[in-house]
């Protein structure tokens, strides 16, 4: 694991020395449409849309992309009969890819990686109906980029390899081992580290496609329009499963014009 | 060509987002057997007090499924779920359906009381009282302190009060905490409150969590401690009162000041119910909780479904009921003394 992360962060530090960089930042929002199951208390699969917002920053070299996006919403989910659920979500992701090749049609094919840590905190209106799930995920992505003329569009599909994974237990309980801490004040952060454990696609899997049209409004302006369909899944008791549908239109300013 | 490309490009995003059945699965059919069914194997799957109650469920299946089928009404599904949950005598143990009024399977009715009018209580033990709404104190007049904690719901700024409260009692000979009626709350607030009286790191509590489908899938015996927090702790002289009415944190907090050397339990035993509710959900959306976990004391003798015997058994009767005596409160300060 540590050569994988020395590896990433050689590749990433090298290159950034690139002599050609496009830095850009965008701020939006738009609209998902979210749908999550617990099957242990529920049967029904709770959903509902709402308004997401993104925060990103992206700097494409000549064969390197880095690509920092934040993105948060918060959603009344309903089930069949009319019982709801406040669901917060929030995530975080950067990923770096290298251009493997450019066909003959200008499609520049890109293969890379995704550090993606999203998190879920759900809230019923039973008792002790609050629930959660935080996973941290490296993922493989696949990225192809067309520019043509004042128009950029983007496809990428990614699916997770390994992920550090925070849920409940079976018994919809913390595991013993943090009986006392949260008794005793420790903080949410270390008590996550302790309930955390590795998973793999047997017990947690997640594909993410996006799809993405940016056309140039000036020279330091462009439109952005992100349409992000996300899908994972913890496998182990208690199962969790989330369907994520967002679309956002963003305004992005370059660094360089 | 433009137009038709977008069009089929939001007809391809509005169908991806309508593919959740296909990725999370259908809602189940709201049906008697359906619901049955999954009612039934909630309490298999994931009730944890099992493991303290001699209840076999396999029976109790073989006795109410029969009775189900498609034209069972809501009034009869409902009266044989309560059929089903009576004997388990668990205050978290309720069903809240639409339309009928929650049923709990722990019956207060049948027990005595053991606690007088509050208010009353105040003006003829207490010289002096304060109250913030969850906690009220004041002065015995032996040299005693009194905490009334009514219960651990409320805003956690609510509790942090016990530090001036421990401060205003440093020089009392005894301390009592009075728990009778409270139904609990929070346990980190019951812990807050424990550990101003601790004088060091006390075992109160093993927890088993469930930890599997199966009635007897349960987790090792895992330890809880109390230790001593705040700016300063009481650790003289210690009583706890307790009623039938005391339950979940509120015998938390029980277990933490028995685990103390120097405190007393006086009062009935407590309500039966130590870990913490979890709600569930029906496909015709009506509700029910229980706790996947089961609590113990220190020599793991089963709380869940009995209840916390105090040390000293002391019940109120009817006449000292009615002259306004407090026989629990009285034999606790004669006790501290």
């Amino acid at each position: 694991m540590k050569i994988l992360f020395a590896c990433l962060i050689f590749s990433i530090t090298s290159s950034f020395a690139q002599t050609v960089q496009q830095p850009q930042i965008g701020l939006g929002f738009g609209w998902s449409y979210v749908a999550v199951k617990t099957p242990t208390t529920s049967p029904f699969t709770y959903k509902n849309s709402s308004v997401p917002f993104q925060l990103f920053f992206n700097n494409d070299g000549a064969k390197n992309r880095h690509f920092v996006q934040v993105f948060y919403q918060a959603s009344e989910l309903k089930d069949a009969v009319g019982n709801s659920l406040d669901e917060t979500r929030g995530g975080l992701q950067y990923s770096y890819h290298r251009r493997v090749s450019v066909l003959k049609n200008g499609l520049a094919i890109y293969g890379g990686g995704i550090l993606n840590g999203q998190a879920s905190i759900r809230q019923g209106t039973g008792v002790n109906s609050e629930d959660g799930n935080v996973f941290v995920g490296l993922d493989a992505s696949v990225l192809a980029i067309y520019n043509k003329n004042k128009n950029k569009f983007e496809g990428q599909f990614a699916t997770t390899l390994l992920a550090y994974t925070i849920s409940q237990e079976y018994g919809l309980t913390p595991p013993p081992v943090v009986n006392d801490a949260p008794l005793k004040g420790e903080s949410d952060a270390s008590l996550a580290v302790k309930l955390g454990k590795w998973s793999s696609v047997g017990s947690f899997y997640q594909f993410t496609l996006r799809l993405s049209y940016e056309r140039s409004l000036s020279k330091r302006f462009s439109a952005r329009a992100d349409y992000r369909w996300n899908f994972y899944k913890f496998r182990n008791e208690p199962v969790f499963g989330s369907l994520s549908n967002q679309l956002i239109a963003s305004l992005v300013y370059k660094f360089k014009p | 060509m433009k137009r038709l490309s977008i069009i089929c490009f939001l007809i391809g995003l509005t169908g991806l987002a309508g593919c959740s059945d296909m990725f999370l699965g259908k809602d189940p059919a709201n049906t008697p057997v359906n619901n049955f069914e999954s009612f039934w194997h909630g309490f298999n799957n994931y009730y944890a007090g099992f493991a303290t109650r001699s209840i076999d469920w396999d029976s109790v299946y073989a006795v109410y499924r029969p009775q189900i089928n498609s034209q069972t009404t809501d009034a009869e599904l409902h009266t044989i779920f309560i059929d089903m949950i009576k004997p388990f005598n668990d205050p978290h143990m309720v069903l809240y359906a639409k339309g009928f009024n929650g049923f709990s399977s722990f019956f207060y009715k049948n027990h005595n009381g053991n606690f007088l009018n509050f208010r009353a209580n105040l003006s003829k033990y207490l010289t002096s009282w304060k109250s913030n709404g969850a906690i009220t104190y004041g002065f015995l007049n032996n040299n005693q302190g009194y905490i009334f904690i009514d219960n651990f719901q409320n805003p956690s700024g609510i509790y942090d009060q016990i530090d001036q409260i421990v401060e205003e009692f440093q020089d009392l000979n005894g301390v009592i905490i009075d728990v009778r009626n409270n139904g609990g709350g929070e346990g980190k607030e019951a812990y807050k409150i424990g550990s101003r009286f601790a004088d060091g790191e006390h075992l109160f509590e093993y927890t088993r969590n469930k930890t599997g489908p199966g009635r007897t899938a349960l987790s090792d015996f895992f330890p809880t401690h109390i230790s001593p927090a705040g700016k300063k702790q009481f650790t003289k002289s210690l009583a706890i009162l307790t009623n039938r009415r005391t339950g979940s944190a509120a015998e938390f907090i029980t277990l933490m000041i028995r685990s103390f050397p120097y405190a007393i339990h006086v009062g009935d035993t407590t309500s039966g119910g130590i870990e913490g509710p979890h709600t569930f959900e029906l496909p015709n959306g009506w509700t029910y909780t229980f706790s996947p976990s089961v609590g113990y004391p220190p020599d793991k003798t089963p709380i869940e479904g009995f209840g916390i015997v105090p040390h000293h058994v002391v019940t109120i009767s009817k006449s000292d009921s009615i002259a306004g005596t407090d026989t629990i409160l009285e034999k606790a300060m004669a006790l501290l003394k």
